[in-house]
């Protein structure tokens, strides 16, 4: 990425921010936030240990965001995102922790 | 931490203040105290009935030890609200989900729910 | 001098044995934890699931047994497997001694396809190897064919075998692997619940000990007012951790019943059975 494309998406990214701050979420954040929550979910998945309860929140953020309600959409998203997340940390540490419980 | 301290102050500020002005500030903490007893039976929520005795509750689970004496058990109310939050903390392979780490629960609704249980 | 003693694979296997004990091992201590935490439950009753833990449930369900809710499914399972394809073969060609008294030799794992394969998947091969359309595997036919050859195999006693093949070993320490694993937003493995809390009581229910627990599938469970497999159950089970169900039949799963199927050695078929 060169410098003026750096710019550019810091400025983009200025721009969004403050938007968000003034006026709520707005599209972009909605789609990104939902983005980043199915990347989440699918490292989970691919892990094997994904939660249930993580594409309810997605498919919840992406209809909230089609009904133009921005800020619900982010924060489904972020919640679905942290569940990704956390079941991602779950399997990392499982996959030592669990030799602690074999019967023996 | 400094989240403690502020809901520590308030809490001293709300008790100073309750002795003079008994009804506004005791029906907060009845709210409260509501909230919290509401989550710890749902199902859907902190569902604590599952696996432990709570005195009014029917049908309780036997996996974790009855709710009773807590300030006895939890002198400090943090370390009981730490064990709600992750009790694998103390326990690393402790049955008790991690109602705080996994976001079972928020923040708001953990705060409520020890204050009820901190009443038992 | 190690070094030049142990070459390739044997190598690997003492290195393995360090970490992991011998599947024989393991079997022995978990059945000495089970008798040594419930020293009432004779060493057969275990078949019994839940019911050998609770006296009052236990006469409930032998009357229940008495006119078993998995009766029509047993008939349809029998005519099904005696009905020939469109090209004529049977169930029948497709396993040892006519699928007839089987059940406790699977899981297997075969050498040949490098997996483990269960009676439902050995169903499924032997229709698609015959042209047919293979079944779901939660309910339904697929239960009814098992029930039946279950059935036919009761009183039998379970005989898991891993044989001397690193990848049928690989196959067991995953299920074992699985089975202790803390999985869903709520962060239970199989055994928190059915070892290390067997025989407590989540509200009502009393959770079912881990030894016994394949012996009686595919059962009719009043729950679901229908038949399921094993794999259904641990379907529910996954969800109510709140973790993503995995695909029935899917490695996880196979690998899964193959090792609590290992733990099982020594127990009677007595599939299929009546549960809550």
């Amino acid at each position: 990425m060169n410098i003026r494309k750096q710019a550019s998406v810091s400025v983009a990214v200025l721009l969004l921010a403050t938007g968000t701050a003034l006026a709520g979420a707005g599209t972009a954040d909605a789609d990104a936030a939902i983005a980043a929550a199915e990347a989440a979910r699918k490292a989970a998945a691919e892990a094997k240990f994904e939660w249930n309860t993580t594409a309810p929140l997605i498919e919840e953020a992406k209809a909230a965001a089609a009904a133009g309600d921005f800020d619900k959409a982010v924060d489904l998203a972020t919640k679905a995102k942290f569940q990704g997340d956390a079941a991602v940390a779950q399997a990392k540490h499982e996959a030592e922790a669990w030799k602690g419980a074999v019967i023996r | 931490m400094s989240r403690f301290v502020t809901a520590a102050l308030a809490g001293v500020i709300l008790s100073l203040a309750g002795g003079l002005l008994a009804t506004g500030t005791a029906m907060g903490a009845d709210d409260a105290m509501a909230k919290g007893r509401e989550l710890a039976f749902d199902r859907k929520k902190g569902n604590c009935l599952a696996c432990h005795m709570i005195a009014d509750g029917d049908l309780p689970g036997n996996l974790g030890p009855p709710l009773i004496a807590m300030k006895a058990r939890y002198p400090d109310k943090a370390a009981l609200r730490a064990q709600i939050w992750d009790s694998t903390v103390s326990n690393p392979r402790t049955t008790m989900p991690p109602f705080g780490k996994h976001g079972i629960l928020s923040d708001e609704e953990i705060d409520l729910v020890t204050e009820y249980i901190y009443s038992l | 001098m190690m070094k030049r003693l142990c070459i390739g694979l044997v190598c690997i296997l003492m290195a393995a044995g360090v970490v992991s004990a011998a599947p024989e091992d393991d079997r022995q201590a978990f059945v000495n934890y089970f008798q040594k935490r419930f020293p009432n439950v004779g060493a057969d009753a275990w078949v019994n699931g839940v019911y050998a833990l609770d006296k009052a449930s236990y006469e409930q369900w032998v009357q229940i047994e008495e006119f078993p809710p998995y009766e029509l499914a047993l008939g349809e399972g029998e005519e099904l497997f005696n009905t020939p394809f469109a090209n004529g073969k049977t169930y029948a060609d497709c396993f040892p001694n006519g699928g007839v008294g089987i059940r406790q030799t699977y899981p297997y794992f075969d050498t040949g396809l490098g997996e483990v394969v269960t009676l439902e998947l050995a169903i499924n091969n032997c229709r698609v190897k015959n042209g047919e359309e293979p079944l779901g595997y939660k309910k339904g036919k697929i239960a009814a064919l098992s029930g039946y050859m279950a059935y036919t195999s009761r009183g039998k006693v379970f005989d898991i075998e891993i044989p001397d093949d690193p990848r049928a070993m690989a196959a067991y320490e995953n299920g074992k692997k699985f089975y202790y694993s803390k999985r869903g937003q709520l962060n239970f493995s199989c055994a928190d619940c059915h070892v290390t809390n067997a025989g407590m009581q989540v509200r009502a229910d009393k959770l079912s000990p881990a030894l016994g627990h394949p012996t009686h599938f595919p059962v009719y469970r009043s729950k679901w007012g229908a038949m399921g497999t094993l794999h259904r159950r641990f379907d529910g089970c996954n969800k109510q951790v709140r973790a993503k169900p995995l695909p029935a039949q899917g490695d996880e799963y196979r690998n899964l019943e193959y090792f609590m199927t290992y733990m099982s050695n020594g127990l009677e078929v007595n599939g299929p059975g009546a549960r809550k």
